[in-house]
């Protein structure tokens, strides 16, 4: 009796604290959006940071990009904005936020192909989800269509077929995206060669969206949108993903 | 084969001669002479069959003295490979080998021993004179070690002749030149007019000590007569930037193909000779400094050339929270694409964002004006003047580096009114206005944490694996049981077996319900019953279950070795059957109980030999 009780506490003591991390996730998400309403950017910042690595949402991350908006921290603001994208890419207050800042800085919107544009139908790991599911919905299909031959069968194994492929295709399409980073330092530069001494190849500007293409101890090889490649410090760059 | 044959023949020739019958002196009668060319043609046939079966490499350059610039071919000759080996493109400083080989496949078959060649061919020029040795290597053809042998090639000065009628060079400015300057250069080929020549590759060249903008792909050409012989030109124009200080050059060839006077008679008639050459330029030892430390102005931000510089304000008089523009234009002659934008010395009073920087050139890239526009928000209004800012550069020209201050300019900021909105919203006003009218608002926080999302991969979280996981193993149970099914429906035999066993599972599950709830006759049927339906599964398609009499039942046990008791305990266990329901014996509880454990003991031994 007693080794039942214990093993009821044992398994119920992660789900308890579970629930009270996400309790203390959310009041810190309230608290946070106070001090935003206050215009106290600088104290909301940290309640959301604590939040994210409690309980990561996709609004916690954008609700941290407006402060760090409000703060004129651009390249952050961006940057957790991109983080809610990729999370949701139906999130429609950070893609207009997104748009607002980079029309504010003159800088050039993503630009994306129709495939694309298809593609961000879902996120990446929705995408995921969606390719494995389709997998086993085909391989149930197959084995349902052998044990009984139905035309339905067929039909079903069509359509998780599609869903494989949609979801293949849209993978292709959206991973190298995985390989983003936001420049976050006024003073970042792209430089010709992995040395803090390198000369400067082409001068960045914070909320600049490159790809990272390489790693050299302290510095990154970046793509920047132009296709021009150099070395940007790994601490003025963060990635998306 | 070989050294044993020689060896006979000679002894026998040797016989023959110690015994008069020829001399070597002699007259050969035909059937003296017909042995020795039959052995001489086995010795070749049976030499070339076993060179067959070796494997073998050689490396070989068609001409192995040559001059700078021209054209050479390396071959290396792999012999009697089963398999093809990838070779690598040779690398020798000095010599330029083609991006990839010809490859040449040729079978041959001799006294019925097929042996097969492959070449590998790079042509090559020379940028250099020297001696050149293209190294041996060894390689890996059907998984044993071969080596190939290494080439020396002798390359010498182009022919006069030929120089005076080509030549690549660089023009570039004087120097000494300093890292990070922009060195405006032309590449220049210089062509003997009325020669019939075309470019064969666009100019190529780098150096780990300067970097270059693109040549363009349409040269300027031009007409220019040098000790008074006429020549054609040809001009790329480039920027050279050194990247380090110290003595260098940066080496730049092309491949020239023109026709050498001789005609060629073809076919379809006489065809004109061509030749290429590479053409590289001479090594100039180009001298390049570091910016000097002393005097390095704290505004310096990477500029280097001659520079003036403008400033201009949009406004000089502004709200609370009105953004004004504050222009900075950097014209001349520099290194453009390196210059970044100064940052304001003190700014308290004033939001400022990162400045957008523009350049326009005058007609080369290291020519022109670059601007870059600040946007400068006020935040109070007890705020002057517009921050001071300080540009700065290194002139080549001078050695010296120069600065230009702008100082503070005195602006008017009053306070805000009530139609230009507050706050933080203006702070985070555009610095263009259009753009800021026309374009979306910022949207505010979200009011709810939303359901909770990481950008952590699927695979990476455990629900991933649980859910597969649960779906394969859902799969794999599909998966035999649809194998089972249809090795069933194969095999008839299979089939009543699995029949047959469930439904003596199903008896005997019954049949001890029954001994536990002290049902004698029913305990007894259905044991008996269940009985008989797992010893015709042990035992079929031959045998109905319903239809078993005990003699069948004592066959089928004693063809699978059932030992004597076990035959006896069976056959009790059937009569009680018959005890109870027709002589009405009663088995007492302790008794009962005795036959549900021997039932079970035999269905065990049952099952046991079942499988």
């Amino acid at each position: 009796m007693n080794i039942s009780r214990l093993i009821f506490v044992l398994l119920l003591a992660p789900a308890l604290s579970l629930q009270g991390e996400e309790r203390n996730a959310e009041q810190l998400f309230f608290d946070a959006n106070m001090l935003v309403a206050g215009g106290a950017y600088d104290e909301a910042v940290p309640l959301y940071e604590a939040g994210l690595s409690q309980r990561p949402s996709a609004n916690l991350h954008y609700n941290l990009g407006n402060a760090y908006y409000g703060l004129g921290n651009f390249g952050r603001a961006r940057l957790h904005w991109e983080k809610t994208l990729a999370m949701n890419p139906r999130h429609s207050s950070a893609a207009t936020n997104r748009q607002v800042l980079l029309r504010e800085l003159d800088l050039p919107e993503p630009s994306l192909s129709f495939g694309t544009r298809i593609a961000h139908v879902f996120s990446f790991n929705q995408w995921i989800w969606i390719g494995v599911l389709a997998f086993w919905w085909v391989l149930f299909s197959v084995l349902a269509r052998r044990w009984k031959k139905s035309g339905w069968l067929t039909l079903s194994i069509g359509i998780g077929a599609a869903g494989l492929l949609a979801a293949a295709v849209s993978l292709v399409l959206l991973s190298p995206a995985r390989q983003d980073a936001i420049v976050l330092d006024e003073g970042a530069s792209l430089r010709v060669a992995p040395a803090p001494g390198s000369p400067v190849a082409a001068p960045l500007r914070p909320v600049m969206r490159v790809r990272v293409t390489g790693s050299y101890g302290d510095f990154s090889r970046v793509r920047m949108v132009d296709g021009q490649e150099g070395y940007l410090q790994k601490d003025q760059v963060e990635k998306i993903w | 084969m070989i050294i044993r044959y020689l060896p006979r023949y000679f002894l026998r020739g040797t016989r023959r001669n110690e015994r008069g019958f020829a001399t070597l002196g002699g007259s050969f009668s035909v059937p003296k002479v017909a042995p020795v060319a039959t052995c001489v043609a086995a010795l070749l046939f049976a030499g070339l069959g076993d060179a067959a079966a070796a494997v073998r490499a050689n490396a070989s350059v068609q001409q192995s003295e040559m001059a700078v610039g021209q054209s050479n071919t390396y071959t290396i000759t792999i012999r009697n490979a089963a398999n093809t080996p990838q070779l690598e493109r040779p690398g020798v400083p000095g010599l330029a080998f083609g991006r990839s080989a010809s490859t040449r496949n040729a079978t041959r078959i001799v006294n019925g021993v097929a042996s097969r060649e492959t070449s590998f061919s790079w042509s090559f020029q020379a940028e250099r004179t020297g001696r050149f040795t293209i190294p041996g290597r060894e390689i890996q053809v059907d998984g044993q070690p071969l080596r190939i042998n290494e080439v020396v090639v002798e390359v010498e000065e182009m022919p006069a002749a030929m120089r005076e009628r080509f030549s690549l060079r660089w023009n570039v400015p004087e120097g000494p030149f300093y890292v990070g300057q922009a060195i405006p250069a032309t590449l220049q080929l210089y062509v003997r007019a009325g020669m019939n020549a075309g470019l064969g590759s666009h100019p190529d060249g780098s150096s780990d000590q300067f970097i270059r903008t693109d040549f363009p792909n349409e040269p300027r050409q031009r007409q220019e007569r040098v000790d008074g012989r006429a020549f054609t030109v040809v001009e790329w124009d480039t920027v050279i930037t050194p990247i380090r200080s110290g003595e260098g050059d940066l080496p730049v060839s092309l491949v020239l193909v023109y026709e050498t006077g001789e005609v060629q008679r073809e076919f379809f008639g006489p065809r004109a000779v061509q030749e290429q050459i590479r053409l590289t330029t001479p090594a100039y030892g180009w001298s390049v400094r570091d910016l000097p430390r002393a005097g390095r102005p704290e505004s310096f931000s990477g500029a280097v050339g001659d520079f003036k510089i403008e400033t201009s304000y949009s406004h000089d008089e502004v709200e609370v929270g009105e953004p004004i523009t504050f222009s900075l234009q950097v014209r001349g002659e520099g290194n453009f694409e390196r210059i970044q934008a100064p940052d304001f010395r003190e700014a308290e009073g004033w939001r400022t964002y990162p400045p957008r920087a523009q350049m326009k050139e005058e007609g080369r890239p290291d020519r022109g004006v670059k601007t870059f526009d600040y946007i400068l928000t006020p935040t109070s209004e007890t705020v002057r003047e517009a921050p001071a800012i300080a540009f700065s550069w290194f002139d080549p020209e001078e050695g010296a580096w120069q600065e230009a201050e702008i100082p503070p300019r005195a602006i008017k900021v009053h306070p805000q009114s009530r139609s230009s909105g507050g706050g933080r919203l203006a702070e985070n006003e555009t610095r263009d206005a259009s753009a800021e009218r026309d374009g979306p608002s910022l949207r505010p926080i979200a009011t709810s944490p939303g359901r909770r999302q990481a950008l952590l991969l699927p695979w990476r979280r455990p629900a991933f694996w649980v859910v597969n996981g649960g779906l394969g193993c859902l799969a794999a149970v599909f998966m035999i049981g649809i194998i089972r099914n249809r090795r069933a429906a194969q095999n008839p035999y299979l089939r009543v077996r699995s029949d047959a066993a469930r439904e003596a599972k199903g008896l005997a599950l019954q049949a001890v319900e029954a001994a536990r709830r002290n049902d004698p006759l029913a305990f007894y049927s259905q044991a008996r019953q269940s009985l008989r339906h797992f010893l015709a599964a042990l035992d079929p398609p031959s045998h109905n279950p319903e239809s078993l009499t005990w003699d069948d039942l004592e066959t089928i046990l004693r063809t699978h070795s059932f030992d004597e008791d076990s035959l006896a305990r069976m056959r009790e266990l059937f009569g009680r059957k018959d005890a109870v329901e027709f002589a009405g014996w009663r088995p007492g509880e302790k008794e009962l109980e005795k036959d549900r454990e021997i039932f079970e003991a035999l269905l065990n031994q049952i099952v046991s030999r079942k499988r």
